[in-house]
C-alpha cells in the first residue's frame, strides 16, 4: 500500500499524461499517416479502389508549380494574419472595457457578447450572405439611407475578401474575448494593490503588470486563432465560393475543390500536408517570438 | 469597485458614455442575430422584403415546422450527449495534463506542443481515413465514436488554455500545502482548481461550443442513430432552394441551450469578492 | 470514490448506446441515400407503398447539399453500409469507371416481373446514357430536367426568343435604365465560383451559337471564335450593359430563386423543376399569379427558325459495390423508376425520365411546364458523358469565374483553360 502511493505520488505528474496521450494518439497517428501515404500516390478516384501508383513528391511539384496553389496560399495567408490580428485587439480591448467597467448587469452582458460564436457556422454564413445581398441585404438598406450608395458587397474582389474578414471577425473576437476576460479574472491582487500604493498611473499598471500576467491567454487566444483561421470553409463557400473569380479561394477551399470535385485525390493529399506544413511553420515562428520575449522577461 | 479595478478604469470617461458604448458592441455583437431571429418569425414572402420590413405579421410557423419536419428533438439529445460528454472528458483529462505540464517545465511544454498537430489537422484532408479508422473500430454512427473524436480534437485547446492559466498560479501555493502535509493530489484538487474557476469555465464553455457546432465530422461520420444538430439545420440548404424561415428559427433554437449555459457558468468566470487565497 | 463510480457508469451507458448502433444490419432492410429536395421528399413518399408490397423496410439517408458531395464521395470511397445510392449524370461514368457501382445489365437483361417497370425504351436515351459505361449500365433515371425561361407577364407580354434581344428587353426592366421600372434587373445569371451552374448556362448560349467544347478528335475548341463570343455574350450582361445585378459574382441557385421569387428581375433561365417553386402561390405569392414559362432563347437561323440547345442532365439510382443486397436493392430501384411509381412521383414534385409519362396529355393538368420540358428534351444536349467531366467542369468553372469575377481577358482565360483541359485529356489517353 505504501509502495503503491509512493509510485502515484512520484510519478504523478507523469501519470496525469497518461489519458490525455491515449486519445491523442489514436486520433494523431492513423490519420496523419494516412493522409501522408495518399499525398505520395497518383491516388484519384478512378484508381482508387484498385492499386494507385506510388509517384514520390510528384504530387508536391504539381501542386507548388500551379499558379491557383499560389493564389490560394496568399489569399490563406493574408487572411489568417489579418483576421487574427484584428481578432486578438478588438477581443483584448474588450475583454478589458468589460472587465473595468459595468459590474452590474454582466449577468446578460457575457452571454450576449458571446452569442455571435454560439450560432451554428452554416447560419452565420447563410445570415451574412442575406446582409450582405445586393438587392436584398440589410447593410445595402443602412448604406443607402445614409447616403453611402449601395455596394456589392461580395461581388468585388477587395469587398469580398474584406466581407469574409467582417464575418469572421464577427464571429470569433468573442472567442479571443472570453479567454481573455477569463485570464483577467485570474489576474492576482496583491501586485495591483502594491503598484497603486507606488503611484502608478493607469497606462503603467496596463503595460507593466496587466499585459505581462495576460501573456498565457493573449498567446493561446492568438495561437488558435491562427490555426484555425487557416481551416476556414463554410462562411467562404457559402458567401462567395472563392469568388469574385478566385479572390477569396483560401488553401481549404482549394483542397476541397480538388479533392472533391475533380477527384484527385493524390493532389488533394499533398495540398492538406502543404496546408499542415504552412501552419506548423507560423506556429513554430510564433513560439519562437514567444519564447524570445520569455527569455528577455527573465532577465 | 475595488482599487485595483478603479485604477484600469480611470483610462475610460464618464458612465453614460460607458454605456453608449456598451450598447454600441452589445448592438454590433447582436445584430445579425437579432436579423436572423427576425427572419425566423416573418412568412416567406415579407422575409426578402424591399426594404427590410421591421413591422410585419409575426408567425410561428416555421418553428413548428422546424420541429414537426425532422426530428430536432432527437437532434437536440444527440448533441446535447455529445457535447456535455465531450466537454467533461476534455475539462477533466485535459485539467489534469495541463497542471501537470504547468508543473513540469521544459518535458511538459515539449509534449504541449507536439499534441498541437492534431489541432493542425485540416479536418477536411483526414475525413477519409477517419472514416475508415472507425469503419474498423465499429465506431461509425455511434455518440462513443463522436465523443472520442471531439475530445480528441479539442484536447489540445483545452490543454493548452488551462495551462495558461495554471501557469500563472504560484507554486508556493502548492508547497504550502505540502507542508502541511496534503497529498500532491489534494493540492492540486483543494487548492489550485479553485483558484483556476475562471479559467475552467472559459474552457468549458468554449469547449462546448465548439462539439456543439461541428459539422464536417458529424456529417461524413454518422448517418441514423447519431444526428447532431449542425447536420439538422443544414438540410434545411435544400436542392433547389434554401427555406430560410425554418432555417433561421433552428438556428435561434439551436443557440438558446448554449445561451442558457453561458448564464449559468458566467458566474464562475467572474471572481468573486472573496480574493483572499493566500492563507 | 462516487465521482470515479458515476464516470464508470457513464462509460457503460455511453457504450451500450453506441454498440446498438453497429448491431448487424437487418436483413429485410435496404439504406438509400439522397440529397434533400423535392425530389427526395418525392421518394419519401412512394416508400411506404414499396414497403408492403414488398416487405423490405427503406431507411433513407438524407443530406443537405452542402455537405452532400463529401459525404457521397467518401462512403462510397470507404465501401459503407449502402444499397441504394442517388448521383446526377455528371459523374455517372466516373463512379461507374471507379468501380463504385453495381453493373447493372445482368439485371436488366433477366425477364422482370412487371413489364412496365422494365421498359428501358421509354427512357429518355440522352438521360439513360449518361448512366452508362463502356455499354454497361450502373444507374436507373429517375429524374431528367431541362433549362426553360421564367418570365413576369405583368412585365413581358411576349417572351424574348434569341440572345440577340435580351440585352435591350432586360434594359427596359433595369432601374438604371428606366427609372420607374418594377424590376431592380432585367434579368440575372448565375456565377458563383465553385458552383457547376454558369458552366451550365454557358454552354446552352455556345451551342446554340454553333459552338462545341471538342472537336471529333476530341480536341478542345471552345477557345475559338464562336466560343469568346458566346462567353463575351454572358460577360457583357454583367460588364457593360449592366442588366443583372452587381453582385452577379456571388450569385448561386438560391440566390436567383430569391430574385425572381421576389420581383427584382423580369425574367431569367434555370432548371424546370423551379416552376413547382414559381407557380406555388404560397412559396411565390409574388409571381405565382403572373408567372409566364417558355422555352429558352436561342440563335436565329437563316431559315427563320430558332436554335436552342438547353442544357439537360439526370439523376439516377445506383447500387454501391459494397452493397450486400443487390438483388433485393435492383427489385427497388427497377420498382422506383418504374412507369407506376414514376407517375406518382411526378404528382409529388419529381420530373421522372419517362418518355410516356413526360408526353402524357393528362399530367399537364398537373404540372403544365411539363410539355415545354417534353419540347425543350427534343433539342436539349447532355453534357459529354465521359469520366473525365467533373474534372474538365473544373476547368471551364474556373475560366467563367475568372472572366467575371475579376475581369480576366476573355481569350486568355480560353485559352488557359483549353490548354489545361488538352493536358487532361492526353494523360487520360484521348490522342492516341
Amino acid at each position: 500500500m505504501k509502495a503503491k502511493t509512493k509510485f502515484f505520488d512520484r510519478h504523478f505528474l507523469a501519470l496525469l499524461l497518461v489519458p490525455t496521450a491515449c486519445i491523442i494518439l489514436l486520433g494523431i497517428v492513423f490519420p496523419l499517416l494516412y493522409s501522408l501515404g495518399l499525398s505520395l500516390t497518383n491516388a484519384t478516384l478512378l484508381n482508387f479502389l484498385d492499386d494507385p501508383g506510388f509517384i514520390g513528391i510528384e504530387n508536391f511539384f504539381t501542386v507548388i508549380g500551379d499558379s491557383q496553389f499560389a493564389n490560394a496560399f496568399m489569399k490563406s495567408v493574408t487572411f489568417s494574419l489579418l483576421s487574427t490580428g484584428l481578432e486578438v485587439i478588438f477581443g483584448f480591448m474588450l475583454a478589458l472595457f468589460v472587465y473595468s467597467s459595468i459590474m452590474n448587469g454582466r449577468f446578460f452582458l457575457i452571454p450576449c457578447l458571446l452569442a455571435p460564436l454560439m450560432l451554428t457556422p452554416a447560419v452565420v454564413a447563410l445570415m451574412w450572405k442575406v446582409m450582405l445581398d445586393y438587392q436584398f441585404g440589410v447593410l445595402n438598406y443602412i448604406t443607402e439611407s445614409l447616403g453611402l450608395g449601395a455596394h456589392a458587397w461580395l461581388g468585388t474582389n477587395v469587398l469580398a475578401f474584406a466581407s469574409i474578414v467582417a464575418a469572421d471577425v464577427w464571429q470569433q473576437v468573442p472567442f479571443v474575448f472570453l479567454i481573455i476576460l477569463a485570464g483577467l479574472e485570474s489576474m492576482p491582487m496583491q501586485p495591483f494593490e502594491a503598484a497603486r500604493v507606488d503611484g502608478a498611473n493607469s497606462w503603467q499598471t496596463l503595460r507593466y503588470l496587466t499585459i505581462p500576467f495576460l501573456r498565457g491567454p493573449i498567446f493561446v487566444a492568438f495561437l488558435f486563432r491562427l490555426i484555425d483561421s487557416f481551416k476556414i470553409f463554410d462562411k467562404v463557400s457559402v458567401l462567395t465560393g472563392g469568388g469574385p473569380g478566385a479572390a477569396t479561394e483560401t488553401l481549404n477551399l482549394y483542397m476541397f475543390r480538388i479533392g472533391f470535385q475533380t477527384f484527385d485525390f493524390g493532389k488533394a493529399a499533398a495540398i492538406g500536408q502543404i496546408i499542415i506544413f504552412v501552419i506548423m511553420a507560423l506556429t513554430w515562428f510564433v513560439f519562437r517570438v514567444m519564447d524570445s520575449e520569455n527569455a528577455v522577461e527573465a532577465d | 469597485m475595488s482599487p485595483m479595478m478603479r485604477m484600469i478604469t480611470r483610462k475610460f470617461p464618464r458612465t453614460i458614455s460607458k454605456f453608449a458604448l456598451v450598447l454600441c458592441i452589445v448592438f454590433i455583437s447582436l445584430f445579425p442575430i437579432a436579423w436572423t431571429f427576425l427572419t425566423s418569425v416573418k412568412e416567406p414572402v415579407d422575409q426578402f422584403a424591399k426594404p427590410p420590413l421591421l413591422i410585419f405579421k409575426a408567425t410561428t410557423e416555421n418553428y413548428h415546422a422546424v420541429f414537426t419536419k425532422q426530428p430536432f428533438l432527437k437532434y437536440f439529445f444527440d448533441s446535447t450527449i455529445i457535447g456535455v460528454a465531450s466537454t467533461v472528458v476534455i475539462i477533466g483529462f485535459g485539467s489534469l495534463a495541463a497542471y501537470s505540464i504547468s508543473r513540469y517545465r521544459r518535458k511538459g511544454k515539449a509534449l504541449a506542443k507536439s499534441i498541437l498537430i492534431l489541432r493542425i489537422l485540416p479536418p477536411m484532408a483526414i475525413v477519409l481515413p477517419m472514416f475508415i479508422l472507425f469503419k474498423q473500430l465499429g465506431l461509425l454512427d455511434s455518440h462513443l465514436g463522436m465523443i472520442l473524436l471531439y475530445s480528441a480534437f479539442n484536447l489540445p485547446f483545452g490543454i493548452w488554455l488551462l495551462i495558461g492559466f495554471f501557469q500563472d498560479l504560484p507554486r508556493e501555493l502548492e508547497e504550502a500545502a505540502l507542508v502541511d502535509g496534503c497529498s500532491k493530489f489534494q493540492a492540486m484538487w483543494r487548492i489550485i482548481f479553485p483558484l483556476a474557476k475562471p479559467g475552467l469555465a472559459a474552457t468549458s464553455i468554449l469547449c462546448l461550443i465548439q462539439c456543439w457546432n461541428e459539422y464536417l465530422f458529424a456529417l461524413v461520420l454518422c448517418s441514423f442513430n447519431v444526428k447532431t444538430l449542425p447536420i439538422g439545420v443544414a438540410q434545411f440548404v435544400q436542392e433547389h432552394e434554401i427555406l430560410w424561415g425554418q432555417l433561421t428559427a433552428a438556428g435561434i433554437c439551436i443557440m438558446l441551450p448554449i445561451f442558457i449555459f453561458g448564464m449559468f457558468i458566467q458566474k464562475h468566470l467572474v471572481r468573486g469578492l472573496t480574493t483572499g487565497a493566500i492563507k | 470514490m462516487t465521482i470515479v463510480k458515476k464516470s464508470l457508469l457513464c462509460l457503460v451507458a455511453l457504450t451500450s448506446l453506441s454498440l446498438s448502433g453497429t448491431f448487424a444490419q437487418n436483413k429485410k432492410e435496404l439504406i438509400i441515400m439522397t440529397r434533400v429536395g423535392p425530389e427526395n421528399d418525392a421518394i419519401k413518399a412512394l416508400i411506404p407503398e414499396y414497403e408492403q408490397i414488398s416487405g423490405m423496410k427503406i431507411k433513407v439517408d438524407e443530406t443537405g447539399k452542402e455537405g452532400f458531395q463529401q459525404r457521397q464521395t467518401t462512403r462510397l470511397m470507404a465501401g459503407d453500409n449502402l444499397d441504394v445510392v442517388m448521383y446526377m449524370s455528371d459523374f455517372g461514368p466516373l463512379f461507374a469507371a471507379s468501380k463504385l457501382l453495381t453493373p447493372l445489365n445482368k439485371y436488366t437483361a433477366k425477364p422482370a416481373a412487371n413489364k412496365s417497370d422494365a421498359d428501358m425504351a421509354d427512357f429518355y436515351p440522352a438521360t439513360l446514357n449518361a448512366f452508362k459505361y463502356k455499354n454497361e449500365l450502373y444507374g436507373l433515371p429517375t429524374d431528367v430536367s431541362t433549362w426553360l425561361l421564367y418570365y413576369n407577364k405583368k412585365m413581358i407580354p411576349n417572351p424574348p426568343t434569341t440572345y440577340a434581344e435580351i440585352p435591350e428587353l432586360a434594359k427596359k426592366w433595369t432601374k438604371r435604365y428606366n427609372a420607374s421600372s418594377p424590376t431592380s434587373f432585367g434579368t440575372q445569371e448565375q456565377s458563383k465560383s465553385g458552383s457547376e451552374s454558369p458552366v451550365n448556362e454557358w454552354l446552352a448560349v455556345l451551342w446554340a451559337m454553333g459552338g462545341e467544347l471538342f472537336d471529333a478528335k476530341n480536341k478542345p475548341i471552345f477557345n475559338n471564335e464562336i466560343g469568346i463570343k458566346s462567353l463575351t455574350y454572358k460577360l457583357d450582361l454583367f460588364s457593360k450593359d449592366h442588366v443583372v445585378p452587381d453582385d452577379t459574382p456571388a450569385m448561386d441557385a438560391a440566390a436567383v430563386i430569391e430574385g425572381f421569387r421576389q420581383e427584382n428581375v423580369a425574367f431569367y433561365a434555370h432548371w424546370n423543376s423551379n416552376a413547382v417553386i414559381f407557380a406555388d402561390p404560397k412559396a411565390s405569392p409574388k409571381v405565382a399569379g403572373t408567372l409566364g414559362v417558355a422555352l429558352i432563347p436561342g440563335v436565329a437561323q437563316k431559315d427563320g427558325s430558332i436554335k436552342r440547345v438547353p442544357v439537360t442532365h439526370g439523376w439516377a439510382v445506383g447500387i454501391p459495390s459494397s452493397s450486400k443486397k443487390k438483388d433485393d436493392a435492383f427489385k427497388f430501384i427497377q420498382w422506383l423508376t418504374g412507369k407506376h411509381a414514376g407517375q406518382k412521383y411526378l404528382a409529388a414534385g419529381g420530373t421522372p425520365a419517362r418518355i410516356s409519362i413526360l408526353q402524357n396529355p393528362d399530367n399537364l393538368k398537373i404540372r403544365p411546364e411539363l410539355g415545354l420540358v417534353g419540347q425543350s428534351l427534343n433539342f436539349a444536349r447532355p453534357k459529354p458523358a465521359i469520366k473525365e467531366w467533373p474534372q474538365i467542369s473544373d476547368i471551364l468553372q474556373q475560366a467563367h469565374a475568372s472572366v467575371i469575377g475579376e475581369g480576366k481577358p476573355v481569350k486568355a482565360s480560353l485559352d488557359e483553360a483549353a490548354a489545361r483541359i488538352n493536358d487532361l485529356m492526353k494523360k487520360a489517353g484521348y490522342y492516341k
